[in-house]
């Protein structure tokens, strides 16, 4: 029984001095990674970084892949005298392009967000919640971030405690970018260069008009986003850029409309654009490559042109 | 609840501690209890699905003690086994047997009448249901007592370790051991905890890694080069191991913690240099439950050539069947009846012809076996992992006929597949080596195992997947 007694007490003492191990060992490992996280040269958390660290841009492009593909900083600033950057990111919505657009509102603000959107931005979606887990290194940072982890499930932020689990899944990307930097990106703008081969794509969706159900959390946002908008005075574009195949018609569509012409927001869907149905400007049937990326940034930035505020206008006219 | 859900991690250390604390006596209440709350985590009106198979095997199995007359012992054991059979027959089956029906009688200008059931598969049904049937046809040959206590009976059935993915125990190895007082001992719980970090490894930084290569090219699987396909296939293969059997190492490991010693169920299988011995090494703890209750009673060896082929066959479709209610398991159970037919009849061949090359026992051969065995069970796994019988044709065809094209998809996710497959192929070889030398979670200095129990947390935290969701087998 003696003995029983001892080899306990010696099993506890092991097991604190492991539980002490393993928190020292989480907050260094933690400490080291966020320092290679925040200093990536390329690749797509750079430009995530560059938004929520170094954002000093006026003009700000959020949402997925076909805003990383689609603007071209170099022509916005060109043409608008106003400096750009493109925050957007592959396969991702709503909720991540409201996160990053509260943490860089810390620390700048822009004079002019551009939100590229797809019919389906309000749809719920199955995968969409669990992406989240992108936003793990920049969570404490925002309350907004936290909102949006504490969505993935009720004890997501607790497992965030630990410093390690928020670059789960990222160490061989964020030391390859650190070390490896390609700097691929142009103000984060990732343009595509092949040319799609039209005679193997559909232009058919066998999507069913109006068959999605709203996200109630994608609705929160894009609230959110255009709320914060009005806060700090920044002049919204919310913009569906152009794609070669069929769109479906969504409930998220109406009911984005519906949220940007009762907040006044300036909505444009290129999406039936003819001039942007030739298969010359596409890399697949969802994004456009280089050549038609160039094309559209031109059409946007006249199209703003026309419809920038007062505000940003005298400074736009002013550097002109 | 699943075991890779950080509730889990919350649930178990709870359990176990109010484990230890409390009298014997109210031990197996705890169990049952926390098993309750366990399962109902799923769908928890299905809790009473188990009950009612629990009330009618404790209750056959007390009469089956009393009973004397041989007939009357055999028609309470077949209401038993009906009882069970029939909430499989009605949540597993139902609707599969329906749709085929419903099948043939279109095809004869019918239209079926009867409407198929709005119910969703209870969790681990068929593991349970095997399990309890295991207990009433023990009693039934008297290699069991009949439990007396409803308690520690209906905990037998559902002790949450291994109530939903097996091991599928027999009741003479788990049954006395709830009745058992456990100590706290330093040497379970250090091995029950070592055992649970393998099988969180195995699920997590392995098994769901590669699940997202594998998602993306079989569902997807017309658009890809045939490289892809074989690549995917393998990946499954050890997908689906690591999924199985991490989740078997979860289950002996938290049940070790508690001092219960669950039953192997996994014996590196992939080492395995026959398709008989494949099955000697995978869920043992099934393949030895339909060799006692289905194979033995069917005549086992000692029948003729043909009879024994029919009875490999049909035990092999069967298993297929208990699988999952598809007929892609149909198939692949009865490609593996094949295969071990197959190895069978040309066994005395091969053994001449290994014998004329020079290739019947050494590295090479073993080489050859090994590799010969994994192909045969990679390409029964895609009948597995296909949806429908077209879409594993397709597979196949994509394998067969060649196409270009090689996928890789995010390079730092497939780097972490091979890094995962890596790790897992070097532990596996000192498991099946018993290579001593290089011990790690087990070696003799404290300050050695102490890094390596840290070092596979946090390769855990860094590497694993943690949206992975469920365990494959749960679904059965």
């Amino acid at each position: 029984m003696k003995q029983l007694k001892g080899n306990s007490n010696k099993f506890f003492i092991r097991l604190l001095m492991m539980a002490v191990a393993f928190v020292a060992v989480d907050q260094i490992a933690g400490a080291t990674l966020y320092y290679f996280f925040t200093h990536q040269g390329s690749g797509e958390y750079a430009v995530a970084n560059h938004v929520v660290y170094n954002l000093n841009e006026d003009v700000l492009v959020l949402g997925s892949s076909r805003a990383s593909h689609h603007y071209n900083p170099s022509l916005i600033k060109d043409s608008l005298k106003l400096s750009c950057f493109n925050g957007g990111r592959d396969g991702e919505g709503l909720l991540y392009s409201t996160a990053i657009f509260e943490l860089a509102l810390q620390r700048h603000i822009p004079k002019v967000v551009i939100l590229d959107v797809t019919s389906d931005v309000l749809s719920e979606k199955e995968d969409e919640k669990s992406r989240l887990s992108i936003l793990l290194p920049y969570l404490k940072q925002s309350k907004v971030v936290e909102n949006m982890i504490e969505k993935k499930g009720r004890l997501e932020l607790l497992k965030s405690n630990l410093q390690t689990y928020r670059y789960n899944g990222q160490v061989v990307s964020i030391f390859q970018h650190y070390f490896l930097s390609s700097g691929n990106t142009i103000m984060g703008f990732n343009p595509l260069d092949n040319k799609m081969d039209a005679s193997r794509v559909s232009t058919k969706t066998s999507i069913k008009p109006y068959s999605d159900s709203l996200s109630a959390d994608n609705v929160g946002a894009l609230n959110l986003f255009i709320n914060e908008c009005k806060r700090q005075k920044i002049q919204l574009f919310v913009f569906v850029s152009p794609r070669y195949n069929d769109d479906t018609q969504q409930n998220s569509y109406l009911k984005m409309k519906s949220i940007c012409n009762s907040n006044n927001v300036i909505f444009h869907d290129f999406t039936n654009d003819v001039y942007f149905k030739n298969p010359e400007y596409y890399s697949d049937r969802a994004h456009l490559n280089s050549r038609g990326a160039d094309l559209y940034t031109d059409t946007i930035v006249a199209f703003m042109k026309k419809k920038l505020s007062p505000a940003v206008n005298v400074q736009y006219l002013s550097k002109n | 609840m699943i075991f890779n859900s950080f509730t889990f991690l919350l649930f178990f250390p709870v359990v176990t501690v109010l484990y230890f604390l409390l009298p014997h006596k109210f031990r197996w209440l705890l169990l049952l209890s926390a098993s309750c709350y366990f399962y109902m985590f799923f769908k928890a009106i299905y809790i009473l699905i188990l009950f009612f198979t629990i009330i009618i095997d404790y209750t056959a199995g007390i009469y089956l003690e009393k009973v004397n007359d041989p007939k009357k012992k055999k028609l309470l054991l077949i209401l038993s086994l009906t009882a069970n059979i029939g909430v499989l027959a009605v949540f597993k089956y139902f609707n599969f047997f329906n749709a085929n029906l419903s099948g043939i009688l279109y095809w004869m200008g019918y239209t079926n009448p009867i409407p198929f059931l709005q119910i969703l598969l209870p969790i681990g049904l068929s593991f349970h249901t095997f399990q309890a049937m295991s207990y009433t046809i023990e009693v039934y040959r008297g290699h069991q007592k009949a439990e007396r206590h409803f308690g520690i009976y209906a905990l037998y059935v559902m002790f949450y370790p291994q109530l939903v993915a097996g091991p599928i125990e027999r009741p003479q190895n788990l049954l006395h051991q709830f009745k058992e007082q456990h100590h706290f001992n330093t040497l379970d719980v250090s091995e029950g905890l070592k055992r649970m970090l393998i099988g969180f490894f195995k699920k997590v930084v392995v098994a769901d890694r590669l699940s997202i290569y594998v998602k993306t090219v079989f569902s997807n699987y017309p658009e890809h080069g045939s490289a892809t396909i074989v690549l995917a296939s393998l990946f499954f293969a050890v997908q689906i191991y690591c999924d199985f059997s991490g989740y078997s190492d979860i289950a002996i490991g938290s049940a070790r913690v508690m001092g219960f010693k669950l039953m192997e169920n996994f014996r590196r299988p992939y080492f395995a240099k026959s398709i008989s011995e494949f099955w000697s090494r995978w869920h043992i703890s099934l393949s030895t439950w339909f060799k006692d209750y289905v194979y033995i009673p069917l005549g086992g060896n000692r029948v003729s050539k043909g009879r024994l082929y029919f009875n490999l066959f049909a035990v092999f479709m069967i298993s297929g069947l208990w699988h999952g209610a598809n007929w892609t398991f149909i198939v692949w159970g009865s490609l593996h009846g094949f295969y071990l037919i197959c190895g069978m009849a040309t066994q005395q061949w091969r053994a001449a012809v290994a014998e004329k090359l020079g290739f019947r026992t050494g590295f090479f051969a073993n080489f050859l076996n090994i590799s010969f065995t994994i192909l045969l069970v990679t390409i029964s796994w895609i009948f597995f992992r296909a949806v429908s019988l077209p879409q594993a044709w397709g597979l196949l065809k994509g394998i067969f006929i060649y196409k270009p094209g090689f996928f890789i998809g995010e390079p730092a996710y497939f780097l972490y597949d091979f890094m995962a497959i890596a790790a897992l192929f070097i532990y596996e070889v000192k498991q099946e080596y018993n290579l001593h030398s290089l011990r790690f979670l087990h070696n003799e200095n404290w300050g050695i195992r102490m890094a390596s129990y840290l070092g596979l947390i946090f390769i855990i935290l860094l590497f694993g997947v943690f949206d992975g969701g469920q365990f494959i087998y749960f679904q059965f």
